[in-house]
């Protein structure tokens, strides 16, 4: 990496023109709380000022087109560059995706959360991303924009390719995270399971929503962060509960089809053994208290 | 010294009085050692670490990084002076028997631990002492190592250091006969427990800065706990003691780990070699590589009791890893052999210990100094035995605990007052109603550990403390004193006692401290020894100052110095309030009389020799401070998450000279013990720091933390100023075994590894599972 | 690299200098703007020491480039009040004896300010939770929060909003 100038556009126009200029290698920042930890590890290893790699700093932060939330087309349309902060305390946000709002106001600490995009949360594409499981869990859609073309629209179970690698194209961003609204707000829950209650890391993070007809599943959407490669869907789990009638066995029997889907590693953090576990268990329980809640 | 029982009238000693430190530090004026303003010309330096834990150094070429821009000093063995000296880590008596080690500055042909220094670098921009850092040529020939002090000990083992032994050093107690006492016992418990590296976690980084100054005095200004280093900087540099001034500004935190030599000696090395000022900061991922630290132990426990409860027989073995270096480890494995009873009265003892080197990173001073690693063990074995007893932790410890009088395993009588009883009944009262779990997954449980620890240096090492007291002409004082104020109020503390004494005013007080080269050494600011040893030298020093203005008074007024006071800035006489004196026109009158209004004056603490002895027999501290902490938990029995409900810290402080201050030790100890017990973990895998920042290091944060209710008893028994005790380490002790002991209460099941971490929990949870099944 | 100059507003006084792309605002603000009140404990976003209010929100300077602040407004805790002209928070931090390396202090004061003006009369548990982005390793956190308690309580005048 070598930095050598920074861009503040004025406006999305400006800022995909800087993205599609040839020879130019753009890094995208918008909060900075990844980025500059990922700079600090450069600095340390002494690959922060070797010739390769992004040249120009490309600040989103402030581009009002990419902060805010709207009800829009039967969508809540909440820009990539919206922090934390505002996301979790949002109205919007909390009547119609609740996990989404839980989800936010557990990252980082209050500090971090004024600064964290959603977008920038997204596209870092870590595994343990904590706005991931919630938004997976809400069918959310992913408007991307780019200098060819007018924007396209993916959706987020497409948007995780590879360990922190996503569907971006050259020259893309994120513009937008849109969850549909229609039969909002959804009964669901988040959880999120770290060594301490603040400032952590997740060791296991868990989001669902359900539809329910009394206390039968129409549906379920069960996302998951930190126990595989990129955030996931358990979709064998969501598919075992469909129809059923939830009670608390029901939910474990259909839980422990949670491990279809996940490939836990041993890290500083934990074992792969410890986040299977709390995996399966956490999701049965949200399961069973979705339910209850939804159901009384 | 007050008797127990009298309760005195200060006039602020034991109020809770705001600390001056405190209005400059809210107020952003407080400069830490980062803080100064570099004079211009000041270069950046940069300290090449070692790439492996166990390696020889075949070569090392600096040729390259010599020749970089801006670059003006690479230095490596060889240009140090004496890189390797015998330091006696701040003390002035040469006690003999390990307490003196090998402190050597840069590796030198060998490296014994990741994070060892192997080359030092000044440039113009730190960037550029970085990139020469980068170009510094090792050629290292990598050891296989050892990373496992049991291993250490073993005939074959790698070799760490230059002996033909890893061995560090061995202690034995004994009293009674253990095999009779297990002989006596109705019941006996057995385990084995082990405690992981920690890391200090200061906010402030290792930080200073040295020049030449105008005199061609090195000085060095550094975040340290022990401005006496200045005499082994001197020793390195080959230069006499006092040519060499280290100064200590505010410290953003020690708590043992600026304990020993960090930044200076690289500092005055490269201020000399460039002759220009050169400054160093640490960065928080090379502070937690290189910096000492807290010993792991391997401790095997023994514990017997008779049916009524009463203890009989105690076998204990630790080994403990003094990591690359020594430094202080026969210190602490010494505390902790004296310490491994508990504040438990047991007839018959056996304590080895035995300290071993691996190519782990050093370890050395942490809060506690080997005493809250044993604490955990010996706090887990009495609440198994109670288990096994059918009798209540609380009841158990009350049938044992220690009182003035008793003797320690080295057979030593505890002289000064013991309360641990009331202690142990407060903190457990303190609890309250026990909280009902809040959801079906969720179980609560409670725990209780008492602790003891010292508070003063080792008596071998013949520790004393000075300080200077005087009036100004204009009657404001002040108090010189070369205290390093690491943030419990150490500076502060010598102020309220001086108020106190000469009856002026905190705010009328100046503290001038931590320069070698203008204010009298107070000695280390370590052991929980400042309020003890400097509080006691300028509680000397004021009551030589009073004297003489109650002398002068007493004739100016015409009446008997026993009924003079002074007070509020007043001379004032019992019974006449008439008759009074502005304190100023008295300390002018001295002036001019050629009375001295200023005093100087030493403390010396209990001391001893070291003996010609195979055992550890008699005093080995001056004094003990004794509490109890008291907690609640509640476990997510999915995934092995606590939640800390409510702790309790009830401690006998002796006498509390700030209150404020006192219960802030109190509270800030337990979150330590917190940490300890649940959250903090040096992970090091072959000698390589894995928990590299403070994002995979943890310390409790405000969330993870209840309040802490702080409980003081004042004995007015300790050897301190006013009868108190020490209390910064003691109130850190026997916080994790609380924690710990409530999380066995509430799981049914004891985890005998710290920390007590969530996947531990778990693990343990489903293999009683399976056991049952 | 390109070298820019900036111009921030730090407690209401315009400062200015020249940056590199990859410098922090702690970095700037402490080598080259002498604001040395804002403090650097990790330079990772982990500990709160460098917190300073940017544009009235509490963030982490050490995780802001210096060039993102270019035209904002930089409030430290000398900002919030001096000893003549105290804050409340101030007041109640040294009364409270909630300082004690006062390290983290200055971080904490502006986190507990950004708090309360987001919510007048926190619980306890919110206080805990508002400050939990900031590390104290001395105090154990509970005189922290009776001191942020306090100040709630007091009148917080108008022109104390950041």
């Amino acid at each position: 990496m070598k930095l050598e100038s920074y861009v503040r556009p004025a406006g999305l126009e400006e800022a995909l023109a800087v993205l599609a200029e040839p020879g130019v290698k753009p890094l995208v920042v918008a909060g900075g709380t990844d980025l500059i930890p990922m700079m600090r590890k450069m600095r340390t290893n002494g690959t922060l000022s070797n010739g390769d790699g992004p040249h120009v700093v490309l600040d989103l932060s402030r581009l009002d087109d990419l902060c805010g939330i709207r009800e829009a087309d039967g969508m809540l349309e909440i820009g990539a560059a919206t922090t934390m902060s505002v996301i979790a305390a949002h109205p919007s946000v909390k009547k119609y995706v609740p996990v989404l709002a839980a989800a936010a106001v557990s990252v980082g600490s209050p500090l971090v959360r004024n600064r964290a995009t959603v977008g920038g949360n997204l596209v870092t594409a870590s595994p343990s991303a904590d706005t991931a499981p919630p938004l997976l869990a809400a069918d959310a859609v992913l408007r991307l924009a780019g200098a060819e073309g007018g924007p396209r629209e993916l959706p987020l179970t497409e948007f995780f390719v590879e360990y922190r690698k996503t569907a971006l194209q050259p020259g893309e961003i994120v513009t937008h995270v849109l969850v549909p609204l229609a039969g909002r707000p959804i009964a669901g829950r988040f959880e999120k399971v770290g060594l301490r209650n603040a400032d952590a890391i997740s060791v296991v993070c868990v989001a669902c929503e359900i539809e329910l007809d009394g206390l039968t599943c129409r549906a379920a959407r069960i996302g998951l962060g930190a126990v595989a490669a990129v955030p996931i869907r358990a979709v064998a789990v969501e598919a075992a509960l469909r129809g059923r009638e939830i009670t608390e066995d029901v939910a474990a029997e259909c839980a422990r089809l949670v491990h279809q889907h996940i490939s836990p590693i041993d890290d500083v953090r934990a074992s792969a053994q410890y986040r299977g576990w709390v995996a399966e268990a956490v999701v049965a329980r949200m399961i069973t208290d979705t339910a209850r809640e939804a159901g009384a | 010294m007050m008797g127990a029982g009298e309760t005195p009238e200060y006039k602020v000693i034991g109020r809770g009085v705001p600390r001056h430190d405190a209005r400059d530090k809210v107020f952003g004026q407080t400069k830490y050692a980062d803080d100064f303003v570099a004079p211009p010309g000041t270069l950046c330096a940069k300290v090449l670490r070692s790439k492996y834990a166990a390696a020889l150094i075949v070569s090392i070429d600096t040729s390259r990084a010599e020749a970089m821009p801006g670059v003006h000093a690479v230095l490596t063995a060889k240009d140090v002076p004496h890189n390797e000296t015998t330091s006696k880590f701040g003390q002035t008596h040469s006690a003999g028997g390990g307490f003196e080690g090998l402190y050597r500055v840069v590796a030198d042909g060998k490296v014994r631990y990741m994070g060892e220094a192997v080359a030092l670098v000044a440039a113009e921009t730190l960037a550029q002492a970085e990139e020469a850092a980068r170009a510094v040529e090792v050629v290292y020939d990598p050891q296989p190592g050892v990373f496992d002090p049991v291993e250490a000990l073993k005939p074959d083992a790698y070799r760490v250091g230059e002996e033909d032994s890893n061995v560090v050093c061995a202690y034995k107690v004994r009293k009674g006969d253990v095999e009779a006492g297990f002989a006596q016992a109705d019941v006996i418990v057995e385990g084995e427990y082990r405690v992981p590296f920690g890391d200090h976690t200061y906010l402030e980084p290792e930080s200073g800065m040295a020049w030449i100054d105008e005199d061609g005095v090195l000085t060095i200004r550094a975040s340290t706990q022990v401005i006496e280093h200045f005499r082994d900087v001197a020793d390195i540099m080959g230069l006499p003691h006092n040519r060499v001034r280290v100064i200590a500004p505010m410290l953003g935190g020690g708590f043992g780990g600026k304990e020993d030599i960090t930044v200076e000696a690289y500092l005055a090395l490269l201020a000399y070699k460039t002759k220009r000022p050169v400054r160093l900061t640490y960065t928080r991922e090379e502070s937690i590589l290189a910096h000492s630290k807290r010993h792991p132990y391997v401790m095997r426990y023994k514990t017997g009791a008779t049916k009524d409860g009463k203890l009989v027989a105690l076998d204990v073995d630790l080994v403990s890893d003094a990591g690359g270096y020594p430094f202080l480890s026969p210190w602490v494995l010494l505390y902790s052999v004296v310490m491994a009873t508990g504040p438990y009265n047991v007839p018959n003892v056996r304590v080895d210990g035995i300290s071993a080197l691996t190519n782990n990173t050093f370890t050395s001073a942490y809060r506690g100094f080997g005493a809250p690693q044993v604490c955990f063990a010996y706090e887990s074995q009495m609440d198994e035995l109670a288990k096994k007893l059918g009798l209540s932790p609380l009841e158990l410890r009350m049938r044992n605990y220690l009182h003035t009088g008793d003797e320690l395993g080295t057979g030593y009588a505890l002289e000064s007052a013991v309360l641990t009883d009331e202690t142990a009944q407060r903190a457990w009262d303190a609890l309250g109603e026990p909280t009902k779990p809040r959801s079906p997954d969720e179980v609560v449980g409670r725990g209780i550990a008492s602790g003891m620890q010292s508070y003063g240096r080792l008596v071998y090492l013949h520790d004393s403390s000075r300080a200077y007291v005087g009036f100004e002409l204009d009657g404001s004082v002040v108090v010189r004193s070369g205290v390093q104020d690491i943030g419990g109020g150490q500076t502060s503390s010598i102020a309220q006692i001086t108020a106190e004494i000469l009856g002026v005013p905190m705010d009328d007080i100046t503290v001038y401290f931590g320069d070698t080269a203008l204010t009298p050494l107070a000695g280390t600011t370590t052991a929980t020894r400042m309020l003890y040893m400097s509080g006691n030298a300028t509680l000397k020093a004021a009551r030589a100052v009073r004297e003489a203005i109650v002398a002068q008074a007493s004739e100016m007024l015409e009446v008997d110095a026993e009924r003079i006071d002074l007070v509020d800035r007043m001379v004032c006489v019992a019974g006449d309030e008439q008759k009074s004196l502005p304190i100023v026109d008295v300390v002018q009158a001295c002036a001019s009389l050629g009375v001295s209004i200023s005093n100087l004056a030493q403390f010396n603490a209990p001391s001893r020799d070291l003996e010609e002895s195979d055992y550890v027999i008699g005093q080995i501290h001056p004094d003990y401070t004794f509490g109890t902490h008291a907690a609640e938990v509640a476990v997510d029995t999915k995934t092995g998450k606590v939640t800390v409900l409510k702790l309790v810290a009830a401690f006998d402080v002796g006498q509390s000279i700030n209150k404020l201050s006192a219960e802030g030790q109190l509270e800030g100890g337990t979150v330590f013990g917190v940490g300890y017990g649940l959250l903090e973990d040096v992970k090091m895998d072959h000698g390589r720091t894995v928990t590299s920042a403070l994002d995979t290091y943890l310390v409790p944060t405000a969330a993870d933390m209840p309040d802490v209710l702080p409980i003081m008893l004042e004995s007015r028994g300790g050897k301190g100023p006013f009868g108190a005790k020490g209390i910064g380490e003691p109130a850190s002790t026997s916080g994790a075994p609380a924690v710990t002991n409530a999380v066995a209460d509430a799981i049914g099941v004891r985890l005998k590894e710290l920390p007590v971490t969530p996947e531990r929990i778990l693990t343990a949870l489903r293999e009683r599972e399976e056991a049952i099944r | 690299m390109d070298m820019q100059e900036i111009e921030i507003q730090v407690n209401g006084r315009p400062m200015s200098t020249t940056v590199a792309v990859d410098e922090t605002l702690v970095d700037v603000l402490r080598y080259k703007l002498g604001i040395i009140e804002v403090k650097n404990g990790c330079g990772q976003g982990d500990c709160g020491a460098c917190t300073v209010l940017l544009d009235g929100e509490a963030v982490n300077s050490c995780l802001t480039l210096a060039v993102q602040a270019d035209g904002h407004r930089v409030t430290t805790t000398k900002g919030l009040g001096t000893a003549e002209d105290p804050h409340p928070l101030q007041t109640a931090f040294i009364e409270h004896g909630a300082v004690q390396c006062g390290f983290c202090s200055s971080g904490m004061i502006l986190a507990a300010a950004s708090l309360l003006q987001q919510n007048a009369a926190p619980t306890r548990e919110e206080i805990r939770e508002g400050i939990s982005g900031n590390l104290c390793r001395c105090t154990g956190y509970t005189k922290i929060v009776d001191a942020i308690e306090e100040a709630a309580q007091a009148r917080l005048p108008e022109e104390r909003s950041a």
